[in-house]
């Protein structure tokens, strides 16, 4: 038996009331002067024992009542109480990636899924007759096509669970909350309940605490609140976090390098990691070993792999471990372009013929040092177009992979090749400008050039921000540990410069006091990248500094993902790659022979690489690779009932789930709360005390 | 009702208690049985004289008076007979007023030694307008060496008067911590009883919270020696509800003992042990034809006491007089 709010029963100390007034009344009696003595005497020698009796009957019925209310008002718990009378029931049921973790022993293993569906067929079965449920496939979001959102007759609820699926998202509590509570405010039978089947972790909890705290404020008061806490802690598990490879650009049928991030947030050392990369259908292979990973550490793992093909591909990364719970979060696949040379277009204002007055000169050495030209037997193949703006012509951008703009005053761009620029940009390709200033061209339709304008405006005119405290610092430079930064190491760099931020964009490089040096801004369909590696020479001493080719090499990369925009993409969002062709009997087929229509961009609940069918044969180099949010492995293990209750309230009743094979299911009765069953008792003793009191002659 | 009886014992009667006396008057106060008194009254007397009312005829003796011989029966039987008549007296009324302590009890209203007062206030007074001569007698605890008879039989005004100053200076003994309020009673009837006294009434004021065996004693006595016996019994209504509510310290008028009790589970066992009590009670004075009757202090008198006197001269004809 547990209860929902044991501080209540502190309440049972009152039962020192009735003592403390029994003797209260018995130190202030009416003093009668009497004569009848002889019989009053005579009455109370025959009468002593009954009253005694009565006193200590009656003494005890006091106490039971008031420790008896103490205990009601604790709202005891237990599992032998039926529930009474029909029930408005909502179910939440979590399909977040968690819920694939296994359980059990190895006899009797099953997923907490599995788990979850079972006991909820198991409670839609124990409601009382004439109930009504329905449930709510949730994870970060309210998964409204894998239920129907009408109040069924249980049976007929039941029957709809082959329909939830386990998805690859992360678990957010909030949204579904609130359905729930709309649900709940819309039922018609007097007695409501909301049961959440989840294995939801600590972080989930908080992250929703306080707005689960409000919506709770707006259910009726006799709605009841249970916690189906699934599955059992997590202590071993690895993560594959993210695969890059090392240059940024990738070549086919060359062994390149490449950096996978894996960590464990567990809380015991993993021992005899294997990780391996190599293309989807498993072939070349290659593997690494990782002796142990401690609690928490996360590392790079460097292998070197090969593609044999170009063109748009997907890689899938492996690290396995003796023991894993969550095999899918050692899994990750990603789509990279392999490509035969890397085309870039270089544009300056600077004479090529005094090569160090512009960063072009120094972006080209950047770009070869990183292809591994220069190196004997290591020539990646990067081709360099150079030209002035004068010498810009319509056509120039066919074939070519990536724009540097350098040093370019934007109204000095043939209108007619800024009209192509854009609109190549619109179709997804990246192009840099950097170090020039000036009004947009008068020609410009996009308002592209109008955007490089005003950031370069703003350069002189942003005041320079500091941080004093340590928590905004790293937060600052937060993004030098994610790809592509994290290539370059620390920086260095101490030369302050001031950027705006504003409008979306995004951070690509700071100066170690928290100053942004590159950042990026979206334009469009498609992104044009604007960088700022100094404006003249005094300021330009980037390129001279040993971040330099890792920073081209973050910028490469960074120009590589989006060119690959929508190939990889998180759980959850919309698989919408590049692809002009149309064709008609479109379809995605993704892991585990799932598919989605391809008619408008569709939702993508599962990670794993999908391909573009048509007619049921692939379409060339449609492919995308999904993955799931690394949040969500890192918050394996249920949240301890206390801290739910601490951040929530105590109003949530927590029951364990249990294992299929588990204790839990042998009664097969829903836990019931058993305040309702000692309120009744409550009165009858009040009842009986009453009767006590007058038969003792005693009211009070 | 409530009774003043300190009113009119001081000489202003109240218009209730002025009316008691004149319906006790008109009811008379009669002795049923047979009394011996030391003037010509309206009362039978045990002696045979020559006055109204005829009581047997008998054979003519000589020294005889002549003018008493019944000439029609010796017209009729030429035998000389005798007619005789039936001697009327007066009576003494003793009174026995119990003031221990017990009588102190008062409730919230007229005190049981109060009410005893008035009662002999109302047989002194009724007495006395027969001509009847009446008697003080005083059970105390306060002083036991004292004779009970504190005011002795007199049937002149002076003697009424002097009955009730002193009648209306009682007072019910204080809580005393002795013991000698729980026999005095006996004490004073016991006295009474012992006394050589012509035959009159004796009429005992008291609640009798006595050993009833102490007290059935001496009235056995008192009536053996043919004296009518009239016991007034004064309680409260309380002493026979006992209605008192939560904890309660009952507190002895007549010892040191205190009691704490909470009536509510006594009374059912309480009233049964009085009922028991009053049925012995009136079980041993019928035994001894002794006049019984149950006065509450808390309740107007009239109703027992006009009762018991009306009672009284029904079975005073009924039996056509002593």
């Amino acid at each position: 038996m547990g209860f929902l709010a044991p501080l209540m029963l502190l309440g049972a100390l009152a039962a020192a009331i009735p003592v403390a007034l029994h003797l209260i009344h018995r130190s202030r009696p009416t003093v009668v002067p009497w004569a009848a003595m002889e019989f009053l005497l005579k009455s109370i020698k025959e009468t002593q024992a009954a009253s005694r009796l009565r006193d200590l009957l009656l003494l005890l019925c006091r106490i039971a009542v008031l420790v008896l209310a103490a205990l009601a008002l604790a709202r005891p718990t237990a599992s032998f109480v039926p529930p009474t009378g029909p029930v408005e029931a909502v179910f939440l049921v979590d399909l977040s990636r968690s819920m694939s973790t296994m359980e059990g022993s190895d006899a009797s293993k099953s997923t907490r899924l599995d788990i979850a569906r079972a006991r909820l067929a198991k409670m839609l079965d124990s409601l009382p007759v004439g109930s009504r449920a329905s449930v709510i496939p949730f994870t970060d979001r309210v998964l409204a096509g894998m239920a129907d959102p009408l109040v069924r007759d249980p049976a007929a609820v039941r029957d709809g669970l082959s329909r939830l699926v386990q998805t690859d998202l992360p678990t957010r509590l909030g949204p579904a909350w609130e359905e729930a509570v709309s649900r709940i405010r819309l039922a018609t039978l007097p007695q409501t309940q909301i049961h959440l089947i989840s294995d939801a972790g600590a972080g989930a909890w908080r992250e929703a605490g306080e707005s689960l705290r409000e919506m709770q404020q707006r259910l009726p008061g006799s709605t009841r609140i249970q916690w189906i806490r699934v599955g059992t802690p997590v202590t071993s598990h690895v993560q594959i976090l993210d695969a890059q490879p090392t240059g940024g650009l990738v070549f086919a049928g060359k062994r390149q390098g490449w950096r996978v991030r894996i960590k464990n947030p567990a809380s015991e050392p993993v021992r005899g990691i294997q990780v391996a990369l190599g293309d989807i259908r498993g072939e070349n292979a290659e593997e690494a070993p990782l002796a142990e990973l401690a609690p928490g550490e996360e590392r790079v793992v460097s292998i070197e792999a090969m593609l044999e093909k170009p063109g748009p591909q997907a890689v899938e990364i492996v690290a396995t471990f003796p023991g894993s719970r969550l095999a899918a979060d050692g899994k990750s696949t990603r789509v990279v372009t392999a490509r035969d040379r890397y085309r870039v277009l270089m544009v300056e204002e600077t004479s090529l013929a005094d090569p160090t007055r512009g960063n072009g000169f120094f972006l080209a050495h950047a770009l070869r040092s990183l292809a591994g030209e220069g190196i004997p037997g290591e020539d990646r193949g990067v081709v360099v177009e150079s030209r002035t703006p004068l010498q810009l012509t319509t056509g120039l951008l066919a074939g070519i992979d990536t724009v540097y703009l350098c040093g370019v005053n934007p109204t000095s761009l043939p209108i007619s090749f800024v009209r192509e620029l854009e609109a190549w940009c619109s179709n997804g390709q990246v192009a840099f400008l950097m170090g020039a200033a000036g009004p947009a061209p008068s020609g410009s339709t996009t308002g592209l050039m109008g955007a490089f304008a005003r950031m370069q405006k703003s350069m002189g005119n942003v005041p320079r921000e500091s941080h004093p405290d340590p928590a905004s610092a790293k937060a600052w430079f937060e993004p030098f540990s994610r790809p592509p930064l994290d290539r370059l190491g620390r920086v260095v760099i101490t030369k302050a410069m001031s950027l705006d931020e504003s409008n979306g964009s995004s951070t690509l490089l700071r100066f170690t006091g928290g100053k942004a040096l590159v950042t990026t801004i979206g334009q469009g369909l498609g992104e044009f990248d604007i960088g700022a590696i100094g404006l003249d020479t005094a300021d330009g001493d980037l390129p001279l500094g040993p971040v330099f080719v890792p920073f081209v090499g973050a910028m490469v990369g960074h120009a590589e993902e989006h060119q690959s925009l929508g190939r990889n993409l998180l759980a959850g969002e919309l698989l919408s790659i590049r692809d002009n062709s149309e064709g008609k009997n479109r379809l995605w087929r993704g892991p585990g022979d799932l598919t989605l229509p391809a008619s408008t961009p569709p939702q993508v609940l599962q990670a794993g690489t999908w391909h573009l069918e048509e007619g049921g044969v692939p379409v060339p180099h449609a492919v995308a690779a999904v993955t799931a949010d690394p949040s969500e492995g890192a918050d394996l293990n249920p949240a301890p009932p206390e801290l739910v209750q601490e951040i929530v309230g105590s109003r949530i009743q927590v029951t364990e789930a249990g294992s299929l094979a588990g204790e839990v299911f042998r009664d097969g009765i829903d836990p019931g709360e058993m305040a309702g069953w000692i309120l009744p008792g409550v009165l009858a003793l009040l009842l009986l005390e009453g009767f006590v009191a007058w038969w003792a002659g005693r009211p009070l | 009702m409530q009774v003043r009886a300190e009113t009119f014992l001081n000489g202003t009667l109240s218009p209730v208690a002025a009316e008691l006396i004149e319906r006790s008057r008109i009811l008379g106060l009669r002795a049923l049985t047979l009394v011996d008194g030391i003037r010509v009254g309206d009362q039978a007397s045990p002696r045979r004289g020559f006055s109204v009312e005829f009581a047997q005829h008998r054979e003519y003796v000589p020294g005889d008076d002549l003018r008493h011989l019944d000439w029609r029966a010796y017209a009729r039987s030429e035998r000389l007979i005798i007619k005789e008549y039936r001697q009327e007296t007066n009576f003494t009324a003793h009174m026995v007023t119990d003031m221990t302590g017990s009588m102190s009890y008062s409730g919230s209203s007229l005190a049981k030694s109060s009410m005893a007062k008035l009662l002999g206030l109302v047989t002194a007074r009724v007495a006395s307008s027969q001509g009847d001569a009446t008697a003080l007698w005083l059970a105390s605890g306060a002083n036991p060496s004292q004779d009970p008879c504190i005011v002795p039989a007199g049937s002149r005004a002076g003697s009424l008067l002097s009955l009730l100053t002193r009648l209306g200076s009682l007072d019910a003994d204080p809580p005393t911590e002795t013991a000698h309020s729980k026999s005095a009673l006996g004490l004073a009837l016991g006295s009474l009883a012992s006394r050589s006294l012509r035959r009159g009434m004796v009429v005992v004021f008291s609640d009798l919270l006595e050993d009833w065996d102490g007290l059935i004693g001496p009235m056995r006595q008192i009536r053996a020696k043919g004296h009518d016996l009239i016991v007034v019994h004064i309680v409260h209504s309380d002493e026979l509800e006992l209605p008192f509510k939560g904890e309660v310290r009952f507190d002895d008028l007549e010892s040191p003992i205190k009691v704490l009790a909470r009536p509510h589970q006594l009374r059912d066992r309480y009233r049964k042990e009085i009922a028991t009590w009053r049925n012995r009670i009136e079980g041993d004075l019928t035994a001894i034809r002794a006049d019984y009757t149950l006065v509450r202090a808390d309740l107007d008198p009239s109703e027992s006491w006009l009762d018991l006197m009306a009672h009284r001269m029904v079975r005073r004809k009924t039996s056509g007089g002593a």
